[in-house]
């Protein structure tokens, strides 16, 4: 790449375009009728990500070699009218090259491994499809320069995330829970977009380089009063929450294991559940300038790193144990964003986020593995791990094995007291409309003769 | 004054209501489908002509060279113009035989020509007309086997915005004391600031919520979108004919009442949009959870026209666009399947047709992201430039239009996942996926969505004229005129 003598800031644009390319590619020759071979589908893919992983690496090296701390590039602007416009800006810099670097490499490595696990599958243009996507979306996330950019990459891996879920689409389950993490999805991101609104409003600006003064970690929050930095700070946890699955919203992601075990590693393991603790990361200062939203970002990862990790021990399949797991990493990983210990939350999400995608790409083997060893030993492997449980009185360890089997009662509390509240509303004020129109009789007709 | 060319708009508007004449006269269906196709793609053609003409003469009134100027394009009209013609040309060439009776043809050429005719009206009379014209599919098309109330809902809700309208312009003349001068040209509105003050306001204000649909009056576009059918129900809401009212006639003539009034219509669609939104999901019909979007999504139109700043005029315009393609399009695919499976779509489980029909499902989920703002498309654009337009004036909009989107994607996938996956999907032998027509309309309008979120400055810019001649009106000192 530097034979190629390419700036610091075309590597940047290069890391970002090329999933977009590829994306764009595939779909155009999808579109047009033809369908690309298995192998060329995959290598489209991988030489996209190797390409992407090589323009990070150079451009990570290149950084660190001059010691220069950011690297930043303005395309323009997508559109402007009057004094609005919407700034295309990229920018890396010691928080967010490393995101980077991890997402364009693991991305392509999961390609890999996936061009065989999903070998003549059915879906198999649409995961590379949705993989390229996803790529795309959450390298605009790590590099964008704004809010306002973070906005699209983050609907872009959360559209990408809800139709793998529903990958195998012709049962119903995985539609089903499909259906209820994108509600949790587009419910929490109103937390972003009213967030980034806020900041609009009270600083005139969604962009890094206005709201923060300084060099990443030691930046400093724009003019924002103690409210106005609580009132957006809340409004972004709301956003990461949903994204990480922290409380109460840790319920959709053994849900979102209904999707093939190389997305569930990607997205649920590495990638997308990480991109909620960056964007935490990323408004540290916003949020360190707050001590509510501080001790709510702490209480909430506290809260989900105790249940996930009871969750995990009483699950019965190996990916929702693995989902429980991330789940808990995350919440520690919110304590220490919490308590301002960004550097150590940055390293944390870097080594689980390598680790938890190992682990669940090693799954279905692992399981094969094991029982293999299982019946080479004739049925005499003894269970790993310890029971420290045991330690506890017998009413408190029934009563958490409860709350670990309800996952901590959070579904429930978010279906009794927000989706139900909802639906109860939107039927009360159904009846009434049509007992006003005089068409009750015959929707009542109608829906029994659907339901028959 | 410049003058068009050719006399393009009255062939626009000529042509299908020729068609309209004259389909009851065709006994074949195909025939009858050629013909009026052949008058709506004509019609879109001499609309297109018409607005590079008058973006080549840098978007000022050219009119008609031999109608004394009663028929005009100017910025206003001349995008939704050419947007309209096109998306009732699609409606029309995707119409399955089954669906090209008589009476539904010739409503669907009535609603175009009508909807032109207000559009490109260079007086009050002749947009009364084009209003009528394009009210008329109820009366023209009724329901088979339908004489519920709901069922004359739609004909009632247009009656009474009519009849509103029509009131509020008689009594601005009749307050001018020059009711000739008033009613024969726009121009006159010019020295008759004002004319019937707030009584006229309010009375033009009802026709815009019942035609609107706003709560609690959206009843009538579900109705019309359950019972009727679904290419003119649609077509009736997507022309945004109240909107227009409102810039045409409303913004002009009560400069100073609508910089303070107008909030209330703003209140009242922000209100229509969440509450629609959240009743759709009790809804289980397809028809209705799609008649509920287009009222929740088409209701920021509205608000967005009201901010007076030229983002939020600019977003709303835009907005205008996304919501006419893309609730088209949603619909013709619905219509699609539902003729394809020879009964209503039903929402009841999963039918899994994406096995079946996979182009019928990409289509309906692209274009239905590209409504609730899909980064990338012209949604987004639309939402981006909406919000940041009501930043200083209105920032519930901030609040209500994040949690009304939010549902209503929600909704949508939720219709798409009941209709198109979640089971193997029927065995439908021989049944076609999207036929050549509903692949090229359908095309038509996603190219447009996505090329204009990737290339917004060429969407954005076929309204700025027209937000700043609105930004003007409403006596915003900021704007740089028209």
């Amino acid at each position: 790449m530097q034979h190629l003598n390419l700036s610091p800031e075309m590597l940047l644009v290069a890391t970002v375009a090329l999933p977009g390319a590829a994306f764009v590619l595939l779909s155009l020759a999808w579109l047009s009728g033809w369908e690309p071979s298995e192998r060329l589908i995959s290598r489209v893919t991988a030489t996209a990500f190797a390409g992407s992983s090589l323009a990070a690496l150079t451009l990570a090296t290149s950084m660190l070699a001059s010691g220069r701390h950011a690297v930043e590039i303005s395309l323009g602007r997508w559109f402007a009218v009057h004094e609005y416009e919407f700034p295309l800006k990229l920018f890396a810099d010691r928080l967010s090259m490393p995101m980077i670097l991890l997402t364009a490499l693991l991305i392509g490595l999961t390609a890999a491994f996936s061009r065989r696990y999903l070998h003549r599958e059915k879906g198999f243009v649409r995961f590379f499809l949705l993989l390229n996507l996803f790529g795309f979306g959450s390298l605009v996330v790590f590099a964008a320069g704004s809010y306002d950019l973070v906005i699209g990459g983050w609907e872009l891996v959360g559209i990408t995330s809800v139709l793998l879920i529903a990958f195998f689409q012709e049962r119903a389950e995985p539609v089903r829970n499909a259906m209820r993490v994108f509600a949790i999805y587009r419910g929490t991101d109103i937390g972003l977009l009213v967030g980034v609104f806020a900041l609009h409003h009270y600083v005139g600006s969604g962009t890094y380089s206005v709201l923060f003064a300084g060099e990443w970690p030691t930046q400093s929050a724009a003019s924002l009063s103690p409210a106005q930095a609580s009132i957006v700070g809340l409004l972004l946890l709301l956003a990461a929450a949903g994204k990480a699955a922290q409380a109460p919203f840790t319920g959709w992601l053994p849900r979102a294991m209904e999707g093939p075990t190389p997305s569930s590693a990607i997205f649920y393991g590495a990638i997308s559940v990480h991109a909620g603790a960056y964007l935490l990361i990323r408004s540290e200062p916003l949020i360190l300038s707050s001590p509510i939203v501080s001790g709510m970002v702490i209480a909430t990862g506290l809260f989900t790193a105790a249940v996930g990790t009871l969750g995990g021990r009483v699950s019965a399949d190996a990916k929702t144990s693995l989902a429980q797991a991330s789940a808990a990493q995350l919440g520690l990983i919110f304590v220490e964003i919490g308590l301002g210990w960004t550097w150590l939350a940055l390293i944390h999400i870097l080594g689980h986020s390598v680790i938890r995608t190992l682990e669940f790409l090693r799954t279905p083997s692992m399981l094969h593995d094991y029982h293999r060893m299982h019946s080479a030993s004739g049925g005499k492997l003894d269970p790993a791990g310890l029971y420290y449980e045991a330690a506890l009185p017998a009413g408190l360890r029934s009563w958490l094995y409860r709350l670990a089997l309800d996952r901590g009662r959070m579904d429930v509390i978010l279906d009794r007291f927000i989706v139900g509240a909802v639906a109860k509303l939107s039927r009360a004020i159904r009846t009434v409309e049509l007992n006003v129109a005089g068409a009750a009789p015959r929707a009542a007709a109608q829906e029994a003769k659907s339901r028959a | 004054m410049l003058e068009l060319a050719l006399p393009l708009i009255t062939a626009a508007i000529a042509l299908p209501l020729s068609g309209a004449a004259t389909v009851g006269q065709i006994r074949s269906d195909r025939q009858r489908k050629a013909w009026a196709v052949v008058a709506s793609a004509l019609s879109a053609t001499a609309c297109l002509e018409a607005l590079r003409e008058c973006a080549a003469a840098g978007y000022v009134s050219l009119v008609e060279p031999w109608l004394f100027g009663h028929l005009f394009v100017d910025a206003l009209s001349a995008a939704p113009l050419a947007l309209f013609a096109l998306v009732s040309c699609g409606v029309i060439s995707t119409l399955s035989y089954q669906d090209c009776r008589a009476s539904r043809v010739r409503a669907v050429l009535l609603i175009q020509a009508g909807t032109l005719a207000a559009y490109a009206a260079g007086s009050p009379l002749l947009f009364v007309a084009g209003w009528i014209i394009s009210s008329a599919a109820p009366f023209v098309d009724r329901p088979l086997g339908g004489a519920q109330k709901t069922d004359r809902l739609p004909a009632l809700a247009l009656t009474a915005s009519t009849a509103f309208l029509i009131a509020g312009l008689v009594y601005m003349s009749w307050s001018a004391r020059s009711p000739l001068g008033v009613l024969a040209h726009w121009s006159s509105f010019e020295t008759a600031a004002d004319a019937g003050g707030m009584v006229a306001f309010a009375l033009l204000m009802l026709a815009v919520f019942f035609r609107k649909g706003l709560f609690p009056a959206h009843s009538w576009v579900v109705a019309a979108h359950e019972h009727g059918g679904l290419a003119p129900a649609v077509l009736v809401v997507s022309g945004h004919l109240a909107a227009f009212l409102i810039l045409r006639v409303v913004i002009p003539v009560f400069p100073a009442i609508s910089s303070e009034a107008l909030i209330l219509i703003t209140d009242l669609a922000l209100f229509t949009a969440l509450y629609c939104a959240v009743l759709a999901l009790s809804e289980r019909s397809p028809r209705r959870i799609l008649a509920l979007l287009v009222v929740s999504q088409s209701s920021f139109v509205l608000a967005g026209l009201e901010t007076g700043t030229p983002e939020g005029v600019s977003g709303a315009l835009v907005y205008w666009m996304v919501v006419t393609v893309a609730t088209t399009s949603l619909a013709v695919v619905l219509r699609a399947l539902e003729q394809r499976l020879h009964h209503p779509a039903s929402d009841r489980g999963f039918l899994g047709l994406a096995g079946p029909f996979p182009r019928l499902a990409t289509f309906f989920i692209v274009t239905g992201v590209a409504l609730v703002g899909m980064p990338g498309m012209l949604g987004f654009i639309a939402d981006e430039l909406l919000l940041h337009g009501a930043l200083a004036s209105h920032p519930r909009l901030g609040l209500v239009m994040p949690l009304a989107a939010a549902l209503n994607a929600f909704h949508l996938f939720r219709l798409f996942s009941r209709l198109f996956l979640g089971s193997p999907g029927p065995h439908l032998a021989g049944v076609p996926d999207a036929r050549w027509g509903e692949r090229l309309a359908l095309t038509a309008g996603l190219i447009l969505l996505i090329l204009g979120g990737l290339l917004p400055a060429q969407a954005v810019g076929l309204r700025s004229a027209a937000a700043d001649a609105v930004v003007n009106r409403l006596g915003n000192p900021s704007s740089h005129g028209d």
